[in-house]
């Protein structure tokens, strides 16, 4: 038996999208943010601070762990660089940002959602919005904590201040522009989670370590034009850095980002707003 | 919104704004202020100067490195007790930080402004025990020393070491015909705020560490003495500006700026074959191996940087061979 959703619209005029996705975002943060989903957001997020405060307690029992010139703002800024920009950041954002719609057609809720007198787009904007809250909410407390327990390793708090500051930016900018890709292969694609993480691991990778002009058709590309902290030298971290070494200046990191939120949220909404939902039982 | 999300988004945003309140405190109790307080050293430095200096002094007597440097070289404490008996300062307890400016062009001498807590009756007793003069000048007191003459090999040169009362808590050093014209470029601004260029280098360095130094090398190289193949490296670079963290161990880094691309690709070419010069010859010693591993070598374009680090085990081995020097030889005569 198949029951179909009611007919695609921009939903009865009167409601405004603003409005409506406001609606959507009180609904479905609650739900979002108390699913199994978060339970691996907190386990990815609360990595970095168990690592953090492993390396305090060594040290603290005087464990020489810190050698050669490593210091805490070092560590901080190779699990930034190497753990929250190139991991923590685009996995989050692959597991909510394709499950913004996919999960209430899986649970055939969507035909509640649509019936709604609201415009389509809503939805996806308010779910969309309730994403960007519940992950940064998560992700921004682990990386300031692991900051605050790193920082003052043969560092100094005044110092890397400034970069704690471009991080947390980097961390919102990063769920804005990966969550909106990952909602547009929400709505297009039937199995959109192995979209995410074929498109995070093996294009992403690719397309950075090829020579070339490929890198600009990846995300991480213009997060990581970003990032402030600079790679130790004679490590593998270097050679990624010297990959890097035609980082793009701000402004075209923040185009090519606008480019893809713009985009992706656009035709998530457009995807939404035109197709016919058929849920089979 | 439910109570439960309500709760956990407030003590999310709580541990963020507690995060970034610390840091902002920190921030601006620690860089800020540093900078601050040099910016009003700076005012007495003629904006002329070929180097500029700073350092921390109360940070780097406190460090872990200095207290351990002064068990392996006891007789750096000498040093600290011929400088309080001839200016009644001690370097350990009155001075908290100090500026140097120095001349360069093979012209001797220079300024030091001391930030501290300075006993001024024990300043001026020492002085005038020295034969120094009291002298007012630019509303500022100047305790002006005997002149002497000072030959460095290639001319003759009249100094007058004298001490400069330049504020609550500021002190100048230096000859006093150069305490005089710091106090004159403090009044009609012609101090290093009129030199873009080197306040350029001072505003990056200055905050990144304990003690830092920036110079105009052209100027610099032509002081007398320094060895003409020292000369011909350094022809090719305009600026140099250097910081070290001193706490535990010393971490630096070194940044020179060469006068174009060519001249920075030798430069680059320099260090690095100096770096791989020294890991050969380094021999076995761990401690070595690890200082010179932490050498790392860099920069683009104009800039060549060179970061290091001497480990507090490089301490252990200067303290080795100075008890070795210290111990008395094997007895003779049997």
């Amino acid at each position: 038996m198949e029951q179909a959703t009611p007919r695609p619209g921009a939903g009865p005029a009167g409601t405004g999208v603003l409005a409506a996705s406001m609606r959507v975002f009180d609904l479905s943060l609650g739900r979002m943010l108390w699913s199994r989903r978060t339970i691996f957001t907190a386990l990815v997020a609360g990595l970095p601070v168990v690592v953090a405060l492993v390396l305090r307690t060594l040290l603290a029992f005087e464990v020489p762990v810190m050698q050669g010139g490593v210091t805490g703002p070092v560590v901080f800024g190779l699990m930034f660089w190497g753990f929250v920009v190139r991991f923590a950041i685009p996995v989050l954002a692959v597991f909510y940002g394709t499950a913004l719609i996919a999960d209430e057609v899986e649970d055939r809720t969507i035909t509640y959602l649509f019936t709604r007198p609201i415009p389509r787009a809503s939805v996806v904007l308010g779910k969309y919005l309730a994403y960007l809250v519940c992950a940064t909410s998560v992700l921004l407390p682990a990386v300031v904590l692991t900051w605050l327990l790193l920082a003052p390793i043969d560092g100094a708090l005044a110092a890397s201040f400034p970069d704690l500051v471009v991080d947390l930016v980097i961390v919102v900018v990063g769920f804005v522009a990966y969550g909106a890709l990952f909602a547009a292969v929400g709505t297009i694609f039937d199995r959109p989670l192995l979209f995410g993480l074929l498109f995070v691991f093996g294009w992403e990778n690719l397309a950075l370590a090829l020579p070339g002009q490929l890198r600009r058709a990846s995300v991480a590309h213009y997060l990581q034009g970003l990032v402030p902290h600079a790679m130790p030298a004679d490590t593998p971290l270097d050679v990624l850095q010297r990959a890097m070494t035609g980082a793009p200046g701000v402004l075209e990191c923040a185009l090519g980002l606008g480019l893809v939120t713009v985009a992706g949220l656009l035709i998530a909404a457009r995807v939404v707003s035109n197709r016919e939902y058929v849920l089979e039982h | 919104m439910a109570p439960n999300t309500r709760r956990f988004l407030f003590g999310s945003a709580l541990v963020v704004a507690a995060g970034l309140c610390t840091g902002l405190v920190a921030y601006y109790s620690g860089v800020l202020p540093s900078r601050q307080v040099v910016r009003g050293e700076l005012a007495f430095i003629p904006a002329d100067v070929a180097a500029v200096a700073y350092a921390d002094v109360r940070q780097i007597m406190d460090s872990e490195f200095r207290q351990r440097l002064r068990s392996a070289l006891p007789a750096a404490g000498s040093e600290k007790d011929r400088m309080l008996e001839a200016t009644g300062i001690d370097i350990e307890r009155d001075i908290d930080a100090v500026v140097a400016g120095l001349q360069g062009d093979g012209t001797p001498g220079g300024i030091a402004i001391l930030r501290g807590r300075f006993d001024r009756s024990r300043i001026e007793a020492a002085a005038l025990q020295h034969g120094a003069v009291e002298e007012q000048y630019g509303g500022y007191a100047m305790l002006v020393g005997r002149p002497h003459t000072f030959d460095d090999g290639t001319s003759s040169h009249r100094l007058a070491p004298s001490v400069a009362f330049l504020g609550d808590g500021l002190l100048g050093l230096g000859d006093a015909d150069e305490l005089r014209r710091a106090i004159d470029v403090s009044v009609s601004g012609e101090s290093l705020s009129a030199a873009p260029d080197m306040m350029r280098l001072i505003d990056d360095v200055s905050g990144t560490g304990d003690a830092w130094f920036v110079a105009r090398v052209a100027r610099m190289t032509r002081q007398p003495g320094l060895p003409e193949q020292v000369q011909n490296q350094l022809a090719g670079v305009e600026w140099l500006a250097a910081s070290a963290n001193i706490d535990r161990s010393v971490r630096g880094r070194v940044r020179a700026e060469a006068r174009d691309d060519r001249s920075a690709e030798d430069l680059r070419a320099v260090v690095n074959g100096a770096v791989a010069a020294a890991r050969l010859f380094a021999g076995q010693d761990q401690r070595v191996t690890a200082a010179l591993n932490s050498l790392q070598a860099s920069g683009s374009g104009r800039q060549v940087e060179l970061a290091f680090e001497l480990p507090p085990s490089l301490l252990e081995l200067l303290e080795a061979r100075a008890a070795a020097a210290m111990s008395p030889g094997p007895a003779a005569g049997h």
